[in-house]
């Protein structure tokens, strides 16, 4: 007679957590049962696949690298969030302060934001929002910008102050 | 510190880096973060959020390595720092409306083999990611933790403050879940697509 094996002691059984009595008994019933043996199978199937690693499923070097210049200037490096709401910004940002400096229209303002390196680490804030504007208007794939100084929000500040001692110095806003 | 060649286990690794060896964290990092990285783009389908939660992670192992009480627990403290970490960024993103995207289809492991094994293998991942996106990230969690990373439920249990019976009946539930997705499938009533899902609309269990 074939013994009748619950669906909670099968999914116990593939997942080895019976105690040796329990699991020999599932066993037995597995020699009958082709049905049982079949459903064994599926789930050790799945199981196999589940832990299947994907490949090239890792983190991008410059995380390692975010996180070495961290311990080395014992600073917290930039989030990708932070980053990505920067790189979405400074163009923006980065392309009034530019046209206000220089006095030029917006259509001139493509030979500002011509591709530039981009630095990794201890990026100035000049530097790092016209790096960042080249970045996004030549869409680098985000994770290429990780920038482990300054803070983010001291570079939203720094950036709204440069720009209306901009627009006060050369009393351009209207022209906008 | 030893020379990586001598495999320095992650307490000796710990220690070394207390003391000041720049090099140890980045040895735990070669061996750790890929594994946290996977099991967090899991739980977000997010590059993005998962990359910044593994930097995060070792930022604050990195802060709080003093407290490190070694026993060769470093990888499940890891996960631990990981998990709620990633909790709190789900917190944020359904108090923000934000939804689960889709799980990034370049991260798909081609399993290799013949074509039609390729295939089945292809239908129990989508069958896997499916049943994982509609149910609790809870019960996805556990089981990400207990079937693909390997933690025991002793271990899953300190990391998530759970009793060991309730993250077992999860990853029972999650593995049932999975085969109903994958009969369902064989009798062609879902597409062979890993289907992502909306899991963070969901609230817990």
């Amino acid at each position: 007679m074939r013994e009748k094996v619950s669906d909670a002691t099968l999914v116990g059984f593939v997942l080895d957590e019976l105690d040796e009595t329990s699991a020999a008994r599932v066993r037995r019933a597995a020699a009958n049962d082709e049905r049982l043996a079949r459903e064994i199978s599926r789930y050790r199937e799945i199981l196999d696949v589940a832990r299947l690693e994907p490949p090239g499923a890792d983190p991008s070097e410059a995380v390692l690298s975010g996180l070495l210049a961290a311990q080395a200037s014992r600073s917290r490096p930039w989030t990708r969030r932070w980053t990505d709401l920067f790189v979405r910004l400074t163009p923006v940002a980065g392309t009034l302060a530019l046209a206000l400096f220089f006095g030029t229209g917006l259509s001139q303002m493509g030979d500002a934001l011509e591709p530039q390196p981009i630095a990794s680490t201890g990026t100035a804030p000049s530097d790092a929002l016209l790096v960042a504007s080249g970045a996004a208007a030549r869409r680098v794939p985000r994770g290429e910008l990780r920038h482990t100084s300054p803070l983010p929000d001291e570079i939203v500040a720094w950036d709204s102050l440069r720009l209306s001692a901009m627009a006060s110095d050369t009393g351009a806003t209207d022209s906008l | 510190m030893p020379e990586e060649t001598t495999r320095p286990d992650d307490d000796a690794l710990v220690e070394s880096s207390r003391e000041g060896d720049p090099r140890a964290l980045a040895i735990l990092y070669e061996r750790h973060a890929g594994a946290l990285f996977r099991y967090l783009l899991h739980r977000s389908s997010d590059r993005v959020i998962a990359e910044d939660v593994v930097q995060e992670s070792f930022l604050r192992i990195l802060e709080r390595r003093g407290r490190y009480e070694g026993k060769g627990r470093f990888r499940s403290w890891l996960f631990t720092v990981g998990t709620r970490l990633a909790q709190d960024r789900e917190r944020t993103r359904r108090r923000r409306g934000e939804i689960r995207d889709a799980f990034p289809h370049d991260l798909i492991p081609r399993p290799e083999g013949d074509p039609l094994e390729r295939v089945r293998r292809h239908e129990i991942l989508a069958a896997i990611d499916a049943a994982l996106a509609d149910l609790p990230v809870t019960y996805a969690e556990t089981f990400q933790l207990r079937i693909c990373e390997g933690f025991s439920y002793r271990e899953i249990g300190e990391m998530l403050g759970e009793p060991e019976g309730t993250l077992r009946s999860r990853v029972h539930h999650a593995l049932r879940r999975v085969r109903a997705h994958l009969a369902s499938e064989t009798s062609g009533t879902t597409s062979g697509q890993r289907t992502g899902g909306v899991r963070d609309a969901r609230e817990g269990e």
